[in-house]
């Protein structure tokens, strides 16, 4: 007897464990993908964003995926060359409706600022700017962070740092050293840490406060909004050259951006759409609550390049 | 002639995963070069001193405290303790690792009671080292003692000695090279940490050579780094099994019968019970939060993945035994008969480099694998996995029988060859009916001491299959802690059953 999947085409979606597991948004959209295309999405997982690269590069481009999602955007440089082009029709006919760019051949899914959340129960006293933040007396030993070298929200307060203290990083680093309790793997495991009350403050993104607002109706975990400003993480995806079905792999990529993907990726991913058109269709109050940073902080294109990433990963290790 | 081939067709299996990756290294055009500068880098500078340092202090506090936990196991005939105290074997490292912040951590039961000090960094690697190493070295103290000559036992009484004298006189000096022995081995073992470092090191300063290793081929992916930081591990990891190898007592009889209710006036009880509170207040604190997190998960919690998980662990952990043992038996088959026939030098050349080169490390044998099954089918990677834990387990199994062997091919050997009896009714009227016991507990202990093993499967099984470690180790990335504590649970569950059952440790 042949099963009614073996006659439909696969789509096989590399991609972080975080966002395609049990009850996620990547499972939620692979069923209404599979519904309306009638096909399999067969997803391969790794254990996080940067795992994404390292198992592409791995394969040498030799691999059995059709095509990436959740690679963030300090990582595009290095993965370009596996990703197949976007004809410029469909770049038009996509972005028109996004609030993020395309940039070369990734489409832009979804995205979150990169903060502390606080633990209120424990520190009472929330620093506004980043240099208080880095001298206050009463964050000694509170703040978990993630291993740069193994997490990109890790790489994203490196990345955050360098753009609001420049040249005088070094110094800063050693500040927050001091402050630092410990430096785990990557954000699921220290987020775990976290909640369980191991520290007062931890390395986030900003809507996690949404998330603690909404499913556990607590405004217990708040998230700091600097006023130097807070680094956008835009999570990607994009159609691999080695891709055997890529028409398939390109209607997942539109469908992603479509406005039901993005409602089931806000709400269970717990990051911001990329299209507003979905923002109606959202049910989240907290989601759509959530609070825009005043500013947003550039970073240079110099330190996205491997060169850029390796300099800064081995400042922190001097440091740390 | 026979004997030397089989011996070298083991060395060319246990080395096959360092010439993967000295090939790559050294001749593949498409790969750069051996570099000597990754070596000076701060981080595996850092990496290397923080590896010695936590698996030299582990090797001397395991040896102390599994000393007394022993003598006080061994005076006090509890068989139960010594048979729960194999179950930590299986424990993935991942577990422990948690189980020390649950107890130890800022919001853990003692942590709590000290706020200001943290277990992030050296002391909660040792911490969570210790709670493998101190059963580990107590199982080997106590098989060493069952090697002590009732006679010596009744010295004690006899000459009326105090305890201090006792001990200085005469059991030091009986159990020096078990101290050796196990000071090296759990060297060895905390040397291969990985998991424990990650969890509980605190940061880049408190790493270990195998953490960079893998970070460097999953995240970084420096495979130039990698390699070069493998083959430079497997050196240093293979000089220490030399060591190793260099106190076993491969020679000694330690088949006396175990003397049991021997009164020994105890030395002090405290210090043995307080170094079992530890041991238990960490298991205990894995099944309270376990037990809690059941109650509140009990629907959500994926029954179906988890049994999945636990049929792949313990498929992977039979085979890898299996295959050990057949390993183990050949080469201390072919080394006794070397030494019978008077090669005593090429036997203990053999057996001592295949020691060496089992030593390793699993990420390094992993690693050579995964490169050379690279582009082939993915099942390879699976078959490849029981090898690869074989090799890592051939250091702890061939102590385990060679003793046995040898006296029962030495005592054998020359009425065999006398009465020119076939191989197959050798192995059905002489050696089965000798080993059957020992075979039986050796192969238990091999699948206790790989069930829970993450490295090995964490590269070569994803993302086809998932072992419970695997799935613990997925949930926990998924911020699906609680998930992850009630698979840590029902595992440790399930391992002391299998473990109370058949007396593993015990018999061991």
């Amino acid at each position: 007897m042949v099963s009614p999947a073996a006659n439909k085409p696969t789509l096989r979606v590399l991609t972080y464990s975080g966002f395609a597991g049990k009850h996620s948004a990547g499972e939620a959209a692979k069923e209404l993908f599979e519904k309306t295309r009638q096909c399999v999405v067969d997803f391969r997982l790794v254990e996080n964003s940067l795992a994404i690269l390292a198992d592409l590069k791995l394969s040498q481009g030799k691999g059995d995926s059709d095509l990436i999602l959740g690679l963030d955007g300090y990582n595009l440089v290095d993965a370009m060359a596996y990703t197949e082009g976007l004809a410029p029709a469909e770049i038009k006919s996509i972005s028109a409706n996004l609030s993020e760019k395309i940039h070369g051949n990734f489409l832009p899914v979804d995205y979150s600022y990169l903060t502390f959340i606080v633990d209120t129960q424990k520190i009472k006293k929330i620093p506004g700017t980043w240099r208080e933040f880095l001298l206050a007396k009463n964050l000694r030993k509170q703040l978990i962070l993630q291993d740069p070298r193994s997490s990109s929200p890790g790489l994203g307060l490196l990345l955050s740092l360098q753009s609001v203290f420049k040249q005088d990083l070094p110094l800063q680093l050693a500040k927050l050293k001091e402050q630092t309790l410990t430096v785990g793997k990557g954000w699921s495991e220290t987020y775990g840490l976290f909640t369980r009350g191991e520290s007062g403050m931890v390395w986030s993104y900003t809507t996690s406060e949404s998330y603690h607002r909404e499913r556990e109706n607590s405004k217990r975990y708040k998230a700091i909004y600097f006023e130097e400003g807070l680094l956008k993480q835009v999570e990607y995806a994009a159609v691999l050259k080695q891709a055997k079905n890529k028409t398939l792999a390109l209607g997942f990529l539109k469908f992603l951006v479509s406005p039901p993907a993005q409602k089931l990726i806000a709400e269970k991913n717990w990051m911001l759409p990329v299209n507003p058109d979905a923002r109606p269709l959202i049910t989240t109050k907290a989601l759509l609550e959530q609070m825009e940073p005043a500013t947003i902080l550039k970073v240079s294109d110099e330190n996205l390049t491997q060169l850029g990433k390796s300099k800064l990963v081995e400042a922190w290790l001097k440091i740390f | 002639m026979i004997s030397i081939l089989c011996l070298l067709l083991l060395s060319a299996f246990f080395s096959f995963p360092i010439f993967v990756i000295s090939q790559k290294l050294f001749l593949d055009p498409n790969h750069s070069h051996f570099d000597f500068k990754f070596l000076l880098q701060p981080d595996f500078k850092s990496a290397l001193c923080f590896t010695f340092l936590q698996s030299i202090l582990s090797g001397f506090l395991s040896v102390l405290f599994g000393f007394i936990l022993a003598l006080y196991l061994f005076d006090s005939n509890k068989s139960r303790i010594v048979n729960l105290l194999g179950s930590v074997f299986s424990i993935p490292s991942i577990v422990a690792g948690f189980g020390v912040v649950l107890l130890f951590g800022r919001s853990g039961w003692l942590g709590q009671i000290f706020p200001h000090a943290s277990v992030y960094g050296l002391t909660g690697v040792l911490v969570a080292n210790l709670f493998f190493a101190i059963p580990f070295s107590t199982a080997v103290f106590l098989q060493s003692f069952s090697g002590l000559p009732l006679s010596v036992l009744r010295v004690k009484q006899i000459l009326n000695l105090s305890d201090k004298v006792f001990l200085k006189s005469v059991l030091l000096p009986y159990c020096k090279q078990s101290c050796l022995l196990i000071f090296f081995q759990t060297v060895l073992i905390t040397a291969q940490n990985f998991t424990l470092a990650i969890i509980l090191g605190g940061g880049p300063s408190s790493s270990t050579i195998e953490t960079l290793i893998y970070q460097n081929i999953f995240f970084s992916y420096d495979l130039q780094k990698a390699l070069t930081f493998a083959l430079f591990q497997s050196l240093i990891f293979g000089g220490v099994g030399f060591l190793v190898f260099k106190s076993l007592p491969l020679g000694s009889n330690l088949q006396n019968t175990q003397p049991k209710n021997f009164l020994m006036t105890p030395i002090n009880r405290i210090f043995p019970i307080l170094i079992l509170t530890f041991l238990g207040l960490i298991v205990a604190a894995i099944f309270v939060e376990g037990i809690s997190s059941l109650v509140s998960e009990f629907r959500s919690f994926p029954f179906a993945d988890f049994l999945l998980a636990l049929r792949y662990s313990f498929l992977f952990a039979f085979f890898g035994s299996f295959i050990c043992h057949i390993v183990v038996y050949v080469a201390a088959f072919c080394g006794v008969l070397l030494q019978i026939y008077g090669h005593q030098k090429f036997s203990k050349g053999f057996l001592s480099l295949l020691f060496v080169l089992a030593t390793s490390s699993p990420v390094v044998s992993s690693l050579g694998y995964l490169l050379w099954l690279q582009n082939k089918i993915p099942i390879w990677k699976l078959v490849a996995i029981p090898f690869v834990q074989a090799v890592g387990l051939f250091a702890f199994i061939l102590p385990f029988h060679f003793v046995v062997i040898k006296q029962t091919v030495e005592q054998n050997f020359k009425l065999i060859s006398i009465m020119n009896i076939s191989i197959f009714d050798q192995i059905k009227s002489v050696y089965i009916p000798a080993f059957k016991h020992s075979l039986k507990q050796g192969f238990l202990l091999g699948i206790i001491m790989v069930v829970g093993q993450f490295t090995v499967t964490a590269i070569l099984a994803k993302p086809q299959v998932e072992t419970v470690t695997g799935l613990i180790y997925r949930l926990m990335g998924q911020y699906q802690h609680t998930h992850a504590a009630i698979a840590a649970m029902l595992f440790l569950l399930i391992v002391c059953i299998v473990v109370s059952t058949f007396k593993v440790t015990q018999n061991a």
